[in-house]
């Protein structure tokens, strides 16, 4: 118990939250906001809707917390949620999700963040990616799209994959697969080559 | 490509998802097959370009509303939050008005700004304020004559009861040969004297403090109500002024489109 909080495993800070100890909640919080939020925003496509659906999520999980056993990890809990409620969302406003440049980025924003001795072409031409990835991953079915976003944004394996959506394994794959398949299709058609941007640790957080 | 399990150990070779004895066969296959070598080069590439999508930057994340608790007011909660400051203020007010009443302070709020008196001092002055004020007020301002006069009464009770004690003592000290220091219940009549006007002097009090009481209360309330009534009208100024604005816009986007609509038949 002596341990840092920010030493401690999920697992550790659920138990301890469970027991009531709103510090270790709120080190989840931290520690998991941001994934949550990239993934309501990818699959919704819109900041404000994935700023209100990652606030519920951690609403819902708040409230839920006593409910959940360890079946999962704490991680794949929360995504599960994230997801249903982007479900929900989507159903609701009967709304397809909006591609969109990422608001609010400005390059001086990019500039900041971007690994020194990037020229201003490149920090547009990734500007660019951007906003073309957003619009070619808004065109594919909703369930393709969430399978490559758990793959390739979040890490999750195709058997995380398949327990979270509740479809077997060779289902995953062939998601994977043919989402990729049209993706290649539609950004061959928008002409953009990547910036060689460096491949970060697989997950992004 | 080819069967539904080799694109499977595609994608398991694409995410480094296979068994190493799967991957093995598959490096085989793809020594041999050109058409798979190109879809997994192909397909990489696809997913590099993934990586260009970045969310944005989002700085209202949960942990950055709460303070102790994990649990994110809406913004709508938000707002609420702030109603209760007002309980707060009245509250404090109330305090306020209490401690006064008991200090025989008169603290008022209104046309002529701040005024702070002690009772007995000023108590000549709020009867020339009440010849200037509106009839509609001037039962509430003959009320609180009322109480400074009673105010002014006590102290002269008070005087009198002083000197009657002492005109008692001087009486009885050669009488009985006691030192004043003796004063019990010997003397029925002057205890039950005593005992009268520290009870009127009790009942006075109490009736003064609500009658302030009433007082600040009432004038707070119609403060808040003022205050309300200007917080709304400005928020009204606020809605028609971005409902302006906002139909402004609507019209120039509007014009533009007509301009660019006519702009692409000109060539025609």
């Amino acid at each position: 118990m002596s341990q840092e909080i920010g030493k401690r495993t999920d697992e550790e800070l659920v138990d301890a939250a469970q027991r009531g100890d709103e510090d270790s909640f709120n080190e989840l919080v931290r520690r998991w906001e941001r994934p949550i939020f990239a993934l309501a925003y990818r699959v919704l496509g819109r900041e404000e809707d994935a700023r209100d659906v990652c606030q519920e999520t951690f609403l819902r999980a708040y409230r839920a917390l006593r409910g959940f056993k360890g079946q999962a990890k704490f991680s794949s809990w929360l995504y599960r949620i994230t997801l249903n409620l982007c479900r929900d969302w989507m159903r609701r406003a009967r709304r397809t999700p909006v591609s969109q440049v990422p608001e609010g980025m400005e390059l001086s924003d990019l500039a900041g963040e971007a690994p020194d001795a990037v020229s201003v072409e490149d920090l547009v031409a990734r500007r660019e990616m951007s906003a073309a990835v957003s619009k070619v991953m808004a065109m594919l079915p909703e369930e393709q799209r969430t399978a490559i976003i758990l793959k390739e944004y979040h890490g999750l394996t195709f058997q995380e994959i398949a327990d979270m959506l509740g479809c077997p394994l060779s289902t995953v794959k062939t998601r994977l697969y043919q989402g990729l398949t049209v993706l290649r299709r539609n950004l061959q058609r928008q002409n953009l080559h990547a910036v060689a941007a460096p491949r970060p640790a697989a997950l992004e957080t | 490509m080819c069967t539904d399990s080799l694109r499977d150990s595609l994608v398991g070779f694409l995410y480094g998802e296979l068994t190493t004895e799967d991957r093995r066969a598959f490096d085989a296959h793809l020594r041999t097959c050109g058409p798979c070598r190109v879809e997994v080069a192909e397909l990489r590439a696809v997913r590099d370009d993934l990586l260009g999508w970045a969310p944005p930057e989002c700085r209202e994340l949960p942990s950055s509303w709460t303070a102790g608790v994990a649990v994110a007011p809406a913004p709508m909660d938000r707002l609420r939050a702030w109603a209760p400051a007002f309980g707060l203020a009245a509250a404090a007010m109330l305090v306020l008005a209490v401690s006064a009443a008991i200090a025989n302070l008169e603290v008022r709020y209104d046309a002529e700004g701040l005024v702070v008196r002690t009772g007995r001092a000023a108590a000549p002055a709020p009867v020339q304020e009440t010849t200037a004020l509106a009839p509609a007020a001037a039962a509430r301002q003959a009320q609180s004559v009322t109480a400074q006069d009673l105010a002014a009464v006590t102290a002269a009770d008070l005087a009198a009861l002083e000197a009657r004690l002492l005109q008692t003592f001087a009486d009885d000290a050669p009488r009985a040969g006691l030192q004043p220091v003796g004063l019990t219940s010997d003397n029925p009549q002057l205890s039950r004297e005593v005992r009268r006007l520290i009870e009127e002097s009790e009942r006075r009090t109490r009736q003064e403090m609500a009658a302030r009481f009433l007082d600040i209360v009432s004038d707070f309330e119609g403060h808040r109500r003022a205050d309300m009534l200007r917080v709304q009208q400005v928020l009204g100024q606020v809605q028609s002024r971005t409902g302006a604005e906002m139909a402004q816009t609507r019209d120039a986007v509007n014009r533009l489109l007509l301009v660019s609509q006519n702009q692409g038949q000109e060539p025609r």
